[in-house]
């Protein structure tokens, strides 16, 4: 499978699922390509039952719409899943695989058939998702009071065909690879210019630019093993702002008195 | 309201009997009040959940975690404290410390309470309502956890008590009629657990006062003093526990000869310091240590001349941190009559003091309060008003009077002697010139208003005391001008005799006084004829 859409990591809280309580994530999808599989993280408390996943449209408010996208679900079954806290990484493979199209959003739909489904989520996240929930078993959604949430997901395409994959000599244009466990080599094509890059995870092998070539040589990437070293020296200072605060702590004492067969208390 | 308004707590009218002996005392943020039969507590920390359901299954214990999802990642958690079935409402209540997440403010009633296994303890429909203390305290009965007529699996409080404390977590209990010399502890960092079992170190517990083989003293007051020792003042005689009584504490006498007068003669100065009224005055004791009673000498008949009773009277003493004292007041509590005594901590002399019948003394408390301005010794006094001591009033203020007025004019004198007018007791000494420098005088501080003076000889030292004592044709008497130093001070009438006593007094509304120095010239006389 070959990771390409995700927001998985920062999550510090979790929205708990229970049969009509429905969530949703959703996404815009980086590129086109055909989804094969979800990863959520997820945890349980009890036995939630079966936990289904879909795609759905979104309408102006990002909030999911219509019903399954080509009536693709995935399930797995929630009392497998750890009932520690901080979740795991479960991969629910589709029923089907949906073709996704670059720029388009989509909503992740989740749905347990019992409580204590835990999905967990960023309370202060940055990514450019949105977060919606429906009391209605999807009927209706809701975005309100969740704008700074997001929940932990990832989609995967089906698996890039191995073998070798060059470009057309004397063609110019980019070579880029949407995918993610490239393994092997990839190589610009001599004397063109243009970038090489790779929207990739975990890259092993070799990448080397076209001799002669100019542009950029980039990785989008997480997880890069190797060194990174800053060209020449660097000088500057470390800077720390705001790390002592007065303390929120106070101590109140109140006085309380019994008079007249009656408490009174201070007022503070 | 303003910090320093008191409110009256509505729930709690007509609950408590201040006619009897009450006494409170401070625990996790609420007040335990024992009155008798009137176990009470005030409740200033905690969230109250009403079920309409008696809670019957999966019932929380003390600590137990509570949530309630309010969908859209909002979540209200509960640490329970306590909870009760109301069988007259049908209600049961669920007490415990409120915190939020993911935006809840509040627990609500339309979403269901579960515990950490998801099982509901409360659900939406049967949650009727959520009151918070910081919007009104709480005021409930101090009854055993879930309490429930003829259950007893937390115990049971004793049918009275009337003294009360927080000793290393564990709240005591103490002066239960039924059984005057019993002590009862609640578990440790748990007020509603009373059942007394012996299966760990924080177990409730219960027990008596004595050597082996006797029956134990009837307990008067419970005295804790930090997380060292819980002072038990008896009748007769004195004890102490030392540490915790289910890991390794033992009883020890710390006084045999003397008891305490009640559950409020006492109190610690500064230094740690107990001061008690026993059974021949004042004491002071470090715990543990030998009590020594310190008005035997200056007051040696002060039991005696006091007469009184437990039954009729009640004795309350205060540290009193601005004027570096112990305050003991002892009112007669069918009036307010008052006889009291400040023992200055710096001079360790005793001055006798008393306030009009409606300001006795019913209750002292040094109240620390965040506010600086009520930082002070309060004095609950018999016609209701609680009153401190103000330095910047020159009269005394009643019952009639506005707060922060005086009209009373304050009546107050020294007396210096018995003192001897020759180096020879066989001989007499003349008096040749009396002066007094009062206070004041300088561009600063107060100044002190004239001072009348008496002078009395005698040919005998308990001569001149009991004329001391009676006030009554001094041998010389004036007025001394103030403040500072005056040349019309001194007098010059020489007076002979054995012995010297003066008094200086000052008792005109509105006015106040102060004495830096007394001079006194002496010049000898002849042999005592």
């Amino acid at each position: 499978m070959a990771l390409q859409d995700s927001y998985n990591t920062g999550d510090d809280t979790h929205a708990n699922l229970h049969t009509i309580n429905w969530y949703a994530q959703s996404f815009i999808a980086s590129s086109d390509y055909s989804i094969a599989s979800i990863k959520l993280k997820l945890y349980r408390s009890g036995d939630p039952g079966i936990a289904t996943v879909s795609l759905r449209a979104v309408d102006g408010l990002h909030k999911p719409t219509g019903s399954d996208i080509d009536s693709v679900t995935g399930t797995t079954d929630g009392g497998t899943l750890t009932t520690d806290s901080p979740g795991e990484w479960r991969e629910i493979a589709l029923s089907g695989s949906i073709s996704l199209t670059s720029g388009v959003e989509y909503a992740i739909v989740l749905r347990s058939s019992s409580d204590m489904l835990y999905w967990r989520a960023d309370s202060n996240s940055s990514y450019n998702g949105v977060l919606s929930y429906s009391t209605d078993s999807g009927g209706s959604w809701v975005t309100t009071g969740v704008a700074a949430y997001d929940f932990m997901f990832e989609t995967y395409s089906a698996a890039w065909p191995t073998g070798t994959i060059a470009g057309i000599s004397g063609q110019t244009g980019a070579l880029t690879f949407d995918t993610t466990g490239l393994i092997g080599n990839a190589a610009g094509v001599s004397s063109e210019s243009g970038i090489l890059t790779f929207a990739s995870l975990g890259l092993t092998g070799s990448v080397a630019g076209a001799g002669g070539g100019s542009g950029i040589l980039s990785f989008e990437a997480l997880a890069i093993t190797g060194t990174i070293a800053a060209v020449a020296a660097l000088s500057g200072g470390m800077l720390f702002g705001n790390i002592i605060k007065p303390s929120t702590t106070v101590t109140v004492n109140r006085l309380i008195v019994a008079g007249n067969d009656q408490i009174w208390y201070e007022s503070i | 309201m303003a910090t320093g308004t008191l409110v009256k707590l509505d729930d709690s009218d007509g609950d408590i009997d201040t006619s009897d002996q009450l006494n409170m005392f401070e625990a996790y943020q609420k007040a335990f009040i024992v009155n008798g039969a009137n176990l009470k507590v005030v409740d200033f920390v905690n969230t109250r959940l009403t079920s309409e359901a008696q809670i019957v299954a999966n019932i929380p214990s003390h600590g137990d975690i509570l949530t309630q999802d309010q969908t859209g990642l909002k979540y209200a958690y509960m640490v329970v404290d306590y909870i009760y079935y109301d069988d007259v409402a049908s209600d049961h209540y669920v007490y415990g410390y409120s915190y939020y997440a993911g935006g809840a403010t509040a627990f609500d009633t339309a979403h269901n309470v579960v515990d950490a296994d998801a099982n509901i303890i409360i659900t939406g429909a049967n949650l009727s309502d959520v009151a918070e203390a910081s919007t009104t305290p709480h005021w409930y009965d101090w009854k055993p956890y879930n309490f429930i007529e003829g259950e007893t699996t937390y115990g049971k409080l004793p049918n009275k008590a009337y003294l009360g404390c927080l000793y290393r977590g564990r709240c005591v209990v103490a002066g239960d009629p039924e059984h005057p010399h019993q002590w009862y502890m609640s578990r440790q960092a748990n007020p509603w657990d009373f059942a007394y079992v012996a299966n760990d170190a924080q177990s409730p517990v219960a027990g008596g006062n004595a050597d082996a083989g006797e029956s134990g003293d009837i307990i008067r007051a419970l005295i804790s003093y930090k997380d060292d020792y819980l002072v038990f003042g008896c009748a007769t005689s004195i004890w102490f526990l030392a540490g915790d009584p289910c890991e390794g504490g033992s009883i020890n006498e710390l006084d045999l000869t003397t008891g305490m007068f009640g559950a409020n003669s006492w109190c610690f100065d500064g230094l740690g310091n107990l001061f008690f009224w026993g059974t021949n005055g004042v004491y002071v004791t470090s715990i543990p240590g030998t009590p020594k009673c310190l008005s035997e000498q200056a007051l040696p008949q002060l039991v005696g001349d006091e007469n009184v009773d437990p039954s009729t009277h009640r004795i309350t003493m205060a540290y009193d941190r601005t004027r570096a004292g112990i305050l003991i007041c002892i009112t007669k509590l069918a009036d307010g009559k008052n006889s009291n005594y400040f023992y200055d901590l710096i001079s360790g002399g005793f001055f006798p003091e008393s306030y009009a019948d409606e300001c006795g003394a019913y209750s002292l408390f040094y109240y620390a309060a965040n506010n600086r301005d009520y930082r002070d010794l309060l004095i609950g006094c018999k016609d209701g008003y609680i009153r401190k001591f103000n330095d910047s009033l020159k009269n005394d203020n009643d019952s009639t009077d506005d707060p922060g007025v005086g009209t009373v004019k304050i009546d107050s004198y020294v007396t210096f002697g018995p003192i001897p007018m020759a180096r020879d007791q066989r001989l007499t000494g003349k008096l040749t010139g009396l002066n007094c420098i009062t206070a004041g005088g300088a561009s600063g501080g107060s100044n002190s208003n004239d001072v009348s003076y008496n002078v009395f000889v005698g040919s005998s030292a308990e001569e001149v005391v009991e004329k001391l004592s009676a006030g009554v044709n001094p041998n010389a008497a004036g007025i001394i001008k103030a403040p500072g130093r005056n040349r019309s001070g001194s007098i010059h009438r020489k007076i002979s005799g054995v012995y010297l006593g003066v008094k200086l007094q000052n008792n005109t509304i509105d006015e106040m006084w102060g004495l830096e120095q007394l001079l006194i010239d002496l010049k000898p006389g002849g042999r005592f004829k």
